[in-house]
């Protein structure tokens, strides 16, 4: 079930209705519905996977008890170990078995010998890379004494499977979203309202957005050999674009979801289009797992204390593994490496905490240098995109090769004057949303509430009038 | 909560007005090319307009065939004629069985056929049938029936070009206007809504095997249970209208036909519902001189299976129905 079908528009409605009015003030009875519902709303993708998201979430479920209960360190190490292995052989065998036995089978035949690796013809479990990274920084904070077990059943559930953050994150930390489930949640105004405004956003995102630069990116990337070079670098425009149209909208349809249910989730998106270097847009993209990586990984690897080698090693490493969680493809090893040669001299410069504060916070307009770096950033994640989108790293390094030799100061032969006007209508409200959790959350405040509710009509009618008919789902659900 | 109920019960009604209000200013203002989710094709391709005109002006008829473009480019009604039968051809184009279903609803008691021959073809079974409720949304009276469609149909095309079509039709903007016979290699003959297209032959291909991960993936015919579901209620109206009817399947390609590997599960589907006659097996027709595509017949091939039809008319119960 996607956020963007009709199923879900019946889904949501029907399960809210239920939450605050069926339960309403029986806080264990709300949990029992957000779980069944969690589950049925996995099960629409794929009911034989629900018995892998069960399997998961009672293994974490009871290592997480056993190492709190072990009578001494080696038996707590024996059910850590147990349930990281399990966890991440599972995300071996379903995401990686396949990438593996193909480059071994590659690796080999370089040295003359042929070699048929026997290849899993499984479908990827949606949302996989997701709960197998809630359960392990649960297991993880219990090994590290950061928090306790959680007794019941049914608030760990809710935890790993609550169907807004299920598929696509964000991923969140029992320390944050555990508390929230345990506890009684009230109805809040301010925040449901939040909420849908949050997922009106997240839509248009989504639908009118991101579907509609795909049209063109898929179109561009697909024949790129055909291509002027400047239609090319307008493709990898559109995909930037799309991509995170599709997953910030993603993320604040899921956590306006959320906040229906009276539970805020991890932010996910903080306008990382609007960072000054490559380490403010790591700040401000896909913040849930950098900060997973961070915690569960930089940090404990010595994160950028120590000599230069280890500050070099560890920012590979981090941006390497980032890389892999995307995709078993080298293509996502090479979009992750050049994000870490893109960071590298800013953090050996000690400059990768320069700009921590909003860019021209107060202010309309960004200064001239602001928007100078703003742009420089932009084109550097742009190159970084291509891999990501790229069939193969001999297809992105051609396509980059192709936008310089290719009549780069041609005008595009692929353009779409409704496409430009749309997305300079979403930069737009981003930019003078920016300071806000979300675009949409304070803008019009001042104005009338008949004028307000206009311009959410119009937004409503945008979406009508230009969103893909066709359901598309997004992109981070085949991670 | 009940202050939140409240404002979402204000704020619906707000949207609903400004929504139909801007797919009316859309519509009458914008360029095409800016009006991605509203698609108003009056008076275009497939001969729709003057056909369902034809509809409404037509009584009692002999033989009604319905269907997709199969149905309409497939059936000459002038041959039936011919042969003494008065007949008329309600196929459109991408008609599904949910766009069938709501269009007999609508025309079965002028029509008042005494035999209603069904044309199914399995991609119809397959679509979602946006297409051709776009098409009979534009080019039909908006009613009870055409909204039933777009809810059955809904996505943002169809309610949008709803919208607009009601809009149209209550200013009084859809003024009855003949569409020429002629449409590029397309002639629509009057009052029968056959469409002939001049001879032409088909180059024929091979068809590409689909393959995943360097594996062949077997090609089926993939039938939505929403067009199911029509179709059996379709077959129930007219059952329940005591109209006798014949299922037929009308030649395509021998190469796209055998392409597909599960064509005697859709045949056992169909047969189910009633007397069946594919003309996939009957006819060995040849995929260049009796087609001008992969999937519609030329005017030869038309010639053929309208006779093979009319023997078998003959020899099954359906002919007594029929002078």
């Amino acid at each position: 079930m996607l956020f963007n079908s009709l199923d879900f528009a019946w889904f949501l409605p029907l399960v809210f209705f239920l939450y605050w009015f069926a339960v309403k003030g029986k806080p264990r009875l709300q949990n029992i519905l957000l779980l069944v519902a969690s589950y049925y709303f996995y099960a629409c993708w794929d009911y034989r996977f629900l018995f892998l998201l069960l399997f998961s979430t009672l293994l974490d479920y009871f290592t997480g008890i056993k190492m709190a209960d072990a009578p001494n360190r080696a038996r707590r190490k024996f059910w850590f170990w147990l349930s990281i292995s399990i966890n991440l052989g599972f995300l071996g065998v379903f995401k990686y078995y396949n990438f593996f036995a193909d480059s071994f089978a590659e690796a080999v035949s370089a040295f003359g010998w042929e070699v048929s690796p026997w290849t899993l013809d499984v479908i990827l479990p949606v949302g996989i890379s997701f709960y197998t990274f809630h359960g392990l920084s649960y297991v993880i904070d219990i090994y590290k004494d950061r928090i306790k077990p959680e007794k019941n059943f049914i608030d760990y559930g809710v935890f790993v499977s609550f169907f807004p953050l299920l598929v696509a994150g964000p991923i969140e930390r029992a320390t944050h979203l555990l508390p929230q489930i345990q506890r009684e949640r009230k109805f809040d105004y301010a925040q449901a309202v939040n909420g849908l405004r949050q997922i009106l956003w997240g839509l248009f995102k989504k639908v009118v957005i991101a579907d509609g630069c795909a049209e063109y990116a898929d179109m561009i990337f697909n024949d790129s050999n055909m291509y002027s070079g400047s239609t090319l670098v307008l493709g990898a425009v559109f995909f930037a674009i799309q991509i995170y149209g599709d997953f910030s909208g993603y993320s604040d349809i899921a956590l306006g979801t959320a906040r229906l249910f009276g539970v805020e989730l991890l932010r996910n998106f903080a306008f990382p289009y609007f960072s000054r270097d490559i380490a403010e847009f790591w700040r401000r993209w896909h913040i849930s797992l950098s900060t997973w990586f961070r915690d569960y990984l930089y940090i404990p690897l010595g994160g950028s204390k120590g000599g230069l080698w280890m500050k070099i090693r560890n920012t590979f490493i981090i941006f390497l593994v980032s890389g892999f969680w995307h995709g078993a493809n080298w293509t996502f090893i090479c979009w992750g490496a050049l994000n870490a040669l893109y960071f590298l001299p800013l953090l050996l410069s000690n400059k990768n905490r320069n700009n921590l504060e909003i860019i021209g916070q107060g202010k309309i307009l960004p200064s001239v240098m602001e928007f100078i770096k703003m742009i420089g950033t932009f084109a550097l994640v742009t190159i970084a995109w291509i891999f990501f989108r790229a069939e193969s790293v001999g297809h992105a390094l051609t396509y980059i090769g192709d936008i310089f030799h290719k009549n780069l100061f041609q005008p595009p032969k692929v353009m779409s004057v409704l496409m430009i006007i749309l997305v300079t209508f979403m930069l737009i409200i981003e930019w003078f949303g920016r300071e806000q959790q979300y675009a949409l959350e304070q803008f019009g405040f001042k104005w009338p509430r008949f004028v307000r509710w206009t311009f959410y009509s119009f937004i409503l009618f945008l979406i009508g009038m230009f969103m893909q008919t066709e359901e598309t789902p997004f992109i981070y659900f085949q991670f | 909560m009940k202050q939140f109920l409240l404002n979402i019960l204000k704020f619906l009604p707000l949207a609903a007005v400004f929504y139909v209000l801007m797919v009316i200013f859309w519509g009458e203002l914008m360029p095409d090319r800016y009006k991605k989710n509203l698609v108003y094709n009056r008076g275009a391709f497939g001969h729709t307009l003057s056909r369902l005109d034809d509809a409404k002006h037509t009584k009692d008829v002999d033989v009604l065939f319905v269907g997709a473009s199969t149905c309409y480019r497939g059936f000459d009604t002038r041959f039936f004629e011919s042969k003494g039968m008065t007949s008329f051809n309600l196929g459109s184009s991408s008609q599904t069985p949910i766009n069938t279903h709501l269009l007999l609803k609508r025309y079965l008691r002028n029509l008042k056929p005494k035999l209603v021959v069904y044309e199914v073809y399995p991609e119809t079974f397959q679509i979602d049938g946006v297409e051709a409720t776009l098409d009979l949304t534009a080019n039909d009276k908006v009613d009870f029936y055409s909204a039933q469609m777009v809810f059955k149909t809904l996505n943002a095309k169809t309610l949008n070009s709803y919208i607009y079509a009601s809009y149209r039709q209550l200013a009084g903007k859809n003024t009855t206007f003949r569409q020429p016979k002629r449409r590029e290699n397309d002639t629509y003959i009057d009052r029968n809504g056959f469409v002939e297209r001049d001879l032409t032959y088909f180059k024929y291909v091979t068809y590409k095997k689909d393959t995943v991960n360097g594996k062949v993936v077997p090609k089926k015919w993939e039938l939505r249970s929403d067009q199911k579901a029509a179709f059996e209620a379709t077959i129930a109206l007219l059952k329940a209208e005591k109209i006798p009817y014949l299922l037929v399947r009308a030649p395509i390609t021998s190469r796209l036909n055998n392409s597909y590997e599960n064509n005697a599960e859709f045949d056992a589907y169909i047969q189910q519902q009633g007397t069946y006659y594919n003309f996939n097996k009957r006819l060995h027709l040849n995929d260049s001189l009796d087609f001008y595509d992969a999937v519609h017949l030329n005017r030869n091939g038309v010639a053929k299976f309208n006779k093979a039809l009319v023997q078998k008319l003959k020899q099954t119960i359906h002919y007594q129905h029929v002078p």
